[in-house]
């Protein structure tokens, strides 16, 4: 590198106007780019991560999501004793549980939004081990619920109002929270659990909705399923709750795709303004470069100064637009069928940077070609 | 606006920075409207799916519409209430509550009256043979294109459990959700889901002079008591309750919105402000032609705001070709729906493009029309 | 005119033509030049006479469309771009009429630019810039920037610059053109006279019927080809 970099960082900052709003229009550019992917992120990967590697997931024979199962309670008598399930201390790792949405209110408001209840065992505790009761206790009696995380987003509340000893109204019924649940990053943050039994009551409902079932280990979770599909005496379907999952995220492929283009189009807007401001600087110091070129700098020389000079701009931006971003770390998101929280991590950040860099490249491919291209002669003609 | 030559005129002379500037102002200006799309096509679905002065009938506490699930008797009830026009009961048969593209939705419902609810574009012809056949249906337009339906096909659909019908008749109802979904007869749907008697949704026309709130409490207060218990709402409050859930998305595209409005103002800003240095000699000139502060002030913002303009009517322009191509959609809770750009939102889009590029380029504008013509001439470093 | 000194330049019948434009102008129609070390020759013509582009071509900054030009021995007719830029560090100092300097470099920094592409160690790259900034007469003025120069400080500064790399050849494109009259008489004698004192070939393109009186040799271009040659000292042409 020749040429000596004080000349091209006291060029930038002969014009810091420019820099400053370059810095501006990368900053915006990837500051929404990591927003939308963290959107896409959170959405996506939550929902897969809800799956444990060795369950399997029984649900109705036909019914695509667990919202639209409904099995016999007959059918997990016969399922709890197969000897592939995995075992925790005697009892066998088989989760019985209720699944559906309804309508919720506050302990005192009136207006409803739609809420997801899930009504299970302690077992799921061990089946979905991602779960951990953070605060509070377990329902011991009938009317008393767990709020996962992610619940005062889901109903568009205020989180004081989901406190333990807080109300919930639905079902025609109040119900007391006695505890938080946490699985962050996956769909139960934003679930309320309650006791099986309580809840079937309370909906009059006579039947499960799924059965979530541990394998011993992947053998055994072959084993099981095959089983499925050769047993008569049991009407139900099973797949492993990884694939059930995944299948489930790849609902929200509209979500993925609107991100990506997004993301895109905002680079692209980054992309133009630091092009721009690039160009004025090739354009404006040809006579400049002449000079350089005459005392003996190669063409890439010059051009590789103005790539470096192309950068701090960029990185500044890149560097705002993160500080920013991280401004939105924890935030909750209220999405179709669930909520996610914003995670802002290292590896988003750095992503973050990367981009304001691509982008400084981008935005220069076609003022450095500018400035290699021209000669010497026409160089030193300039202005 | 004598003063356009000039205006044009200073665009012209650098072709290379007016040709960035205004990609990037189209660049933004696409986003802005394809973001702000999405929410005009969810406003524009709920207007017209949610009938005037329709009030919903479903199953109270419950949380997802499709689910919802009461008796086909509850309509005889409603029907007697002396407030009550007309009746109808749909059925809805769906692939999932959760889904949100390529939804499969069946609705059964009583070709009878149906009309009388809905407004859908078919002829009569059509609708009579459909409405004489147990096993007939009428499929929306869009449903027919994305599966190639044809009138007269007999389809299976293997996903929900092998229901099997014959078109006779495709129907159009722009706008509204219904055109994702296939209509079939009622008792036929319930016969064919093993669901005899059920129904998901009642639809009442309340009568003229009749107040829709006090009729709906007047329908629930019917079924309190018994086994399945309703809640009525108009039908606009229905549905906006049940897209709620997406409704956390659009806010938040909302402000990305703004992040590329934001995109115009740095963009035009920065072009600008490069513009006006490169041309302190011509500033000076026009002073010395006489021009005073205001009127050069007016001559730079009105540069900026053409710019801003011509890039943004491109970049909302583009926006719309986009959005009429594309078959995005997003469906939730078994209602889809489609970006829609009008006119309206064109022209919003552009004018907001020209302020942004205002906003931008005043400050360094004003600083130019301060140049003393000295101070102009001289090298300026 | 004995020809003792070894020949520093060598054009042989060079010609060069522009397309602009769809239009075709002939500079340079077939000039041929000899120039030896120590000289100190003065271009003149009026514009358009091709002398700027002699002067270019000369220096490696342009290529003829046809001829050579032999320069220091070697040919750089057929240089590539970049092979002429190498070339140039350590050839051809060369001096423009203005914007001379870099404006984000102070003098210094300037006249550092040449050497930083020579692989000197810092050391010895320091000493050189002193050597050049005290031959001009710029050690005081060393950490200013070209705004803080006056127009004749500039052009010492440029001066120095063209000498840091101890080139053989200095060229200038009317180094005096801006200067007034006292500081472009200053400006000549300096750099002239560092050429003769270091035994370097220097050739200046000019207006200046001054500036041509200090030198060796004048040549009158005129359409592209050399004209007129006036070229014996002052002294022995009054003697004739």
């Amino acid at each position: 590198m020749p040429l000596p970099l004080r000349y091209n960082f006291r060029s930038l900052l002969r014009r810091p106007m420019r820099a400053l709003l370059t810095a501006g229009g990368t900053g915006l550019a990837v500051l929404v780019a990591m927003l939308m992917l963290a959107l896409a992120r959170g959405v996506l990967d939550g929902i897969r991560e809800s799956a444990h590697p060795l369950n399997v997931l029984v649900t109705s024979k036909g019914a695509e999501t667990i919202e639209f199962s409904s099995l016999d309670r007959g059918v997990y008598e016969k399922l709890r004793h197969s000897p592939e399930i995995a075992q925790e201390k005697g009892n066998a790792l088989a989760s019985p549980e209720l699944y559906f949405t309804t309508m919720a209110a506050t302990g005192r408001g009136n207006e409803t939004t739609q809420a997801i209840v899930r009504g299970v065992l302690p077992v799921a505790f061990e089946v979905h081990d991602m779960v951990r009761l953070a605060e509070g206790r377990l329902p011991s009696a009938p009317g008393e619920i767990l709020v996962g995380g992610l619940v005062a987003t889901k109903l568009g509340i205020n989180a004081t109002a989901v406190k333990i000893g807080e109300s919930l109204k639905f079902e025609g019924n109040v119900w007391r929270i006695v505890g938080r649940i946490e699985a962050p990053g996956t769909v139960f943050d934003s679930e309320i659990w309650g006791g099986l039994d309580d809840l079937m009551t309370a909906s009059r409902r006579a039947e499960y909705s799924s059965i979530v079932l541990r394998a011993a280990d992947p053998a055994a979770m072959e084993e099981m399923i095959f089983d499925f599909e050769t047993r008569r005496d049991v009407l139900a379907e099973s797949r492993e709750e990884s694939l059930y999952y995944a299948a489930y995220a790849e609902n929200f492929a509209p979500i993925r795709s609107m991100v990506i283009v997004m993301a895109a189009m905002m680079v692209l807007g980054g992309v133009f303004i630091g092009m721009n401001t690039l160009f004025a600087a090739v354009v404006g110091r040809t006579r400049e470069i002449g000079v350089l070129r005459v005392t003996g700098y190669r063409r890439w020389h010059i051009a590789l100064g103005f790539l470096v000079e192309a950068l701090p701009p960029a990185l500044l931006g890149g560097a705002i637009a993160c500080l920013i971003a991280l401004g939105f770390n924890g935030l909750g998101l209220r999405i179709p069928m669930g909520a996610f929280r914003f995670q802002i991590d290292f590896p988003l950040l750095g992503f973050g940077l990367f981009l304001s860099l691509m982008i400084a490249l981008l935005g220069s491919l076609w003022p450095l070609w500018r400035a290699m291209r021209i000669s010497t002669i026409d160089a030193i003609r300039h202005l | 606006m004598k003063l356009l030559p000039l205006v044009l005129r200073g665009i012209i002379r650098n072709p290379i920075r007016a040709g960035l500037t205004l990609a990037g102002v189209a660049v933004a200006v696409f986003l802005f409207t394809g973001v702000i799309s999405l929410e005009r096509g969810m406003s524009r679905m709920l207007g017209i799916s949610a009938g005037e002065n329709v009030l919903v009938v479903a199953e109270k506490y419950q949380g997802c519409p499709v689910q919802s699930k009461l008796p086909a008797a509850h309509g005889d009830a409603i029907a007697e209430l002396p407030a009550v026009a007309g009746v109808t009961r749909t059925l809805f048969v769906m692939s999932a509550c959760s889904r949100a593209t390529d939804l499969v939705a069946v609705h059964g419902i009583e070709p009878g009256n149906y009309r009388d609810f809905r407004d859908l574009r078919i002829s009569d012809a059509e609708y009579a043979a459909f409405s004489g056949e147990k096993g007939a249906a009428i499929v929306g337009a869009v449903v027919a294109q994305r599966y190639g339906w044809q009138v007269g096909q007999a389809v299976t659909l293997q996903e929900l459990g092998g229901i099997s019908f014959t078109i006779r008749g495709i129907f159009e109802a722009p706008g509204n959700s219904l055109e994702n979904a296939i209509l079939v007869d009622l008792e036929y749907l319930q016969l064919a889901t093993s669901q005899p008697g059920v129904v998901t949704l009642l639809l009442v026309q309340p009568k003229e002079d009749a107040e829709a709130g006090a009729l709906a409490a007047e329908i629930d207060a019917l079924f309190d008591a018994s086994r399945a218990p309703s809640k009525t709402s108009p039908e606009h409050a229905f549905i906006a309750s049940a897209v709620s859930g997406i409704t956390g998305l659009v806010d938040f595209s909302r402000w990305l919105g703004f992040a590329s409005l934001g995109l115009i103002v740095v963009g035009v800003g920065n072009s600008m402000s490069m513009s006006i240095r490169d041309r302190t000699r011509e500033i000076a000139l026009l002073k010395i032609a006489g021009f005073r502060r205001a009127q050069v002030l007016r001559v730079i913002l009105a540069e900026a705001v053409a710019s801003a303009l011509i890039g943004g009517l491109l970049g909302a322009w583009l926006a719309a070709w986009a959005v009429s191509r594309s078959a995005f959609s997003i469906s939730v809770e078994g209602y889809t729906i489609v970006p829609h750009v009008s006119i309206e939102l064109i022209l919003l889009s552009t004018l907001l493009a020209a302020l942004m590029g205002l906003v931008g380029s005043y400050l360094p504008a004003r600083a130019a029309s301060r140049l003393t013509v000295p101070h102009a001439l001289r090298e300026v470093d | 005119m004995s020809t003792t000194q070894p020949t520093v330049v060598e054009v042989r019948d060079a010609h060069k033509i522009y397309q602009r434009g769809g239009e075709r102008l002939d500079v340079l129609q077939g000039v041929s030049l000899h120039v030896e070390q120590g000289e100190f020759l003065a271009l003149m013509g009026s514009s358009g006479s091709g002398k700027t582009t002699l002067l270019n071509i000369i220096a490696g900054i342009d290529f003829p469309t046809s001829g050579t030009v032999v320069v220091n021995g070697r040919d750089i007719s057929h240089f590539r771009e970049d092979q002429l830029s190498a070339w140039r560090t350590r050839n051809i100092g060369y001096i423009f009429q203005s914007f001379n300097l870099v404006p984000v470099l102070t003098a210094y920094e300037n006249v550092e630019l040449p050497l930083l592409l020579l692989p000197l160690n810092r050391k010895r790259r320091h000493e050189q810039v002193m050597t050049a900034l005290d031959l001009v007469g710029l050690t005081d003025r060393k950490d200013h920037f070209p705004r803080q120069l006056s127009g004749g400080q500039e052009q010492r500064a440029a001066i120095a610059r063209a000498l840091a790399t101890d080139p053989p050849l200095v060229l200038g494109d009317e180094p005096t053109g801006d200067l007034d009259r006292v500081n472009a008489e200053s400006v000549m004698h300096l750099v002239a006279g560092l050429c003769r004192e270091f035994g370097k070939t220097f050739i200046v393109v000019t207006h200046d019927p001054k500036v041509a009186s200090a030198a060796t040799r004048v040549l009158h271009m005129d359409k592209g080809v050399l004209v007129a040659e006036s070229g014996l000292p002052l002294a022995e042409e009054v003697r004739k």
